[in-house]
């Protein structure tokens, strides 16, 4: 066989040497999620974490970036949705909510929530905190960070506040609401709801009233109705109406 | 809330882009096949055999993965469908996103001259559960962009005084139709706004605009291998627009390639990369501008064709059947800024007609 010309072989040696160049730095040998070239950064990292249902991932990464830049405000509705979905509360549901439906928009949202578990209380007292953490969060945003036309993500937080809070009022109530095998509430946790924790729920549901304000008067006008069903129930002070409340609804 | 996200439109990247030559990477600045040559590089006209090359149509139909998916599930038994909730429906669409093409180009091409008319158009709707990592807030989003490019290209090459020097210049006059329609769905002003956006005629009314590119290639051919190297500079002096465009091929621009070919008689092995965008005018990141990927031709017959594209895989295969070429393509485009934040795994099927000389 006739060896190649000079020129030719230098060609072949430099085709070669790129070749074998490629190595650990190449496109070629980068893995599709983090690569030597270039990585996916942290938000990005944070955002399909949640969006893949990911949520400890997201949480982790969103409260270290948090904690770092407090005020990036647009992490803030990103970790709230976060608490939320691991609150059991996943916003796709919201395509559900009909406000000219027959049923109460709070039978519809409480339709959606987790509700306590007689054999775990603990998982739902969890969930609870979690959406208060997500309720809560949102109140740290400047008021003028989460209106909408403010920002991209004014709306969403505005939105997700009224959402939170609402979902958090029917959350504390329903946590007094565990149904025993015969499908009764359990009167002995029904029994454990203190004065002051009606006060509470009234307290919650009212600020739930004053977020929704005049952007989303379906859940204002949502939680006008409750109050006015609690109220109008017998009882002698705020808890035994809020009792005999549970009790109708769970009927 | 309306925006154009940089990643989303076609900016360092040629106008046209064969099927085949993006099953292999996308690599084209020191071999196209022949309709793309004037979108590609001008100065590779005066390679090859004979004085007139091709003259055809070629029509490529584009459509994701996902979008293969969902035609599936919704061409179930009505019975199915009608069971579903909206629930279902919306969870079909947050998993299967749906991106569909169609690109056509006629094209005539010589020795010395190229001529080519060409339209493509790829609409892409993406819903996200928690919202675009780039843009979300947490909350469910859907996005639809549409990027739709078409126009004439003329290109004139030739030689230097030496024989492995050319030069060419083509001349563009384009139709850029693009626009992004970005729902966050707590956004009440948002439907408005994208009734806005579309009466303000981003996607009726396209820009129309033209512009010149130069190319030049070294080519050094061997018995057994051949090198190239090509440079190419898009827009030369601006692009003339009718209107603005927010994203889009229209900035100046620089792009580098290198190429090694082995050959026999009738077969042959090409490897390319192209450095695209080296100023990076389009602030495009680096795994966008890389192009890479090898091509094998058997016999002039079957080709096949693997590389990197947006910093994935491409594979494809092509069957030159004289007047006919059929090929078929996979690759995945990012839209995204990040590998594997937004990919699109596409496939094409591309049927071209016409004649070699």
């Amino acid at each position: 066989m006739t060896a190649l010309p000079r020129h030719e072989r230098l060609v072949f040696f430099i085709l070669l040497f790129f070749m074998g160049a490629c190595g650990q730095t190449s496109l070629i040998m980068c893995s599709v999620r983090s690569t030597y070239c270039v990585s996916q950064t942290e938000d990005e990292k944070a955002m399909l974490a949640l969006n893949d249902g990911d949520y400890a991932l997201a949480q982790q990464i969103l409260e270290a970036l948090i904690a770092k830049y407090p005020l990036e405000y647009f992490r803030y509705p990103r970790l709230a949705a976060t608490y939320a979905s691991e609150a059991g509360f996943l916003l796709t549901n919201i395509v559900d909510l009909n406000t000219s439906a027959s049923s109460s928009l709070f039978d519809q949202v409480r339709a959606f929530l987790p509700t306590p578990n007689a054999q775990d209380l603990g998982a739902f007292q969890g969930q609870l905190k979690k959406m208060g953490q997500a309720r809560s969060l949102l109140l740290l945003m400047p008021k003028i960070q989460r209106m909408q036309g403010t920002s991209f993500y004014g709306a969403s937080a505005e939105f997700q506040l009224v959402l939170y809070q609402f979902a958090y009022s029917i959350m504390f109530l329903n946590q007094f609401a565990v149904m025993t095998s015969s499908g009764k509430l359990d009167p002995k946790i029904l029994a454990t709801m203190t004065v002051a924790d009606a006060v509470l729920i009234f307290t919650n549901l009212a600020q739930a009233a004053q977020y929704a304000g005049l952007e989303n008067p379906s859940f204002g006008q949502a939680v006008a109705e409750v109050t006015t069903q609690i109220q109008a129930k017998d009882g002698a002070d705020d808890r035994a109406k809020m009792i005999q409340f549970l009790q109708t609804q769970n009927e | 809330m309306l925006f154009v996200p940089k990643a989303l439109a076609i900016t360092n990247e040629p106008l046209t882009l064969d099927p085949f030559d993006l099953a292999s990477g996308g690599a084209v600045l020191t071999r196209a096949t022949q309709n793309d040559i004037p979108a590609a590089n001008p100065a590779l006209l005066p390679y090859g055999a004979k004085k007139l090359r091709w003259l055809g149509l070629r029509t490529a139909f584009y459509a994701g993965a996902s979008s293969v998916t969902l035609a599936q599930e919704l061409l179930k038994d009505s019975k199915t469908l009608q069971k579903q909730t909206n629930q279902d429906f919306l969870n079909l669409a947050l998993d299967h996103p749906l991106h569909l093409g169609l690109a056509e180009i006629l094209s005539f091409i010589t020795s010395h001259f190229g001529l080519a008319f060409f339209a493509n158009s790829q609409p892409d709707l993406k819903a996200w559960r928690n919202g675009d990592p780039a843009t979300g807030a947490g909350t469910p989003e859907i996005v639809f962009h549409n990027e739709s490019y078409g126009g004439v290209l003329a290109s004139l090459a030739g030689r230097s005084p030496y024989d492995w020097l050319s030069f060419g210049l083509t001349a563009k006059y384009l139709l850029i139709s693009q626009g992004v329609v970005d729902l966050d769905i707590t956004d009440t002003n948002a439907v408005d706004e994208a009734k806005t956006e579309l009466s303000e005629q981003d996607f009726t009314s396209p820009a129309r605009g033209y512009g010149i590119d130069a190319g030049t290639l070294l080519f050094l051919q061997g018995r057994v291998v051949d090198f190239r190297l090509g440079l190419t500079a898009d827009n030369i002096g601006g692009m003339r627009l009718s209107k603005p465009v927010t994203d889009g091929p229209t900035l100046s621009s620089y792009n580098v390639g290198v190429g090694f070919t082995l050959h026999g008689d009738a077969d042959a092995v090409h490897f390319a990369v192209d450095y695209r965008d080296v100023t990076n005018a389009y602030e495009d990141p680096l795994f966008k501008r890389i192009y890479a990927g090898t091509k094998i031709v058997f016999h002039r017959i079957l080709g096949l064709a693997t590389g990197i594209y947006n910093g994935a895989p491409s594979y494809g295969l092509e069957l030159d059947l004289f007047a006919i070429k059929l090929s078929f393509t996979e690759y995945t485009r990012e839209y995204g800024d990040s590998p594997g934040v937004d990919p699109r795994e596409i496939y094409i099927v591309s049927f071209a007609l016409g004649t070699y000389f």
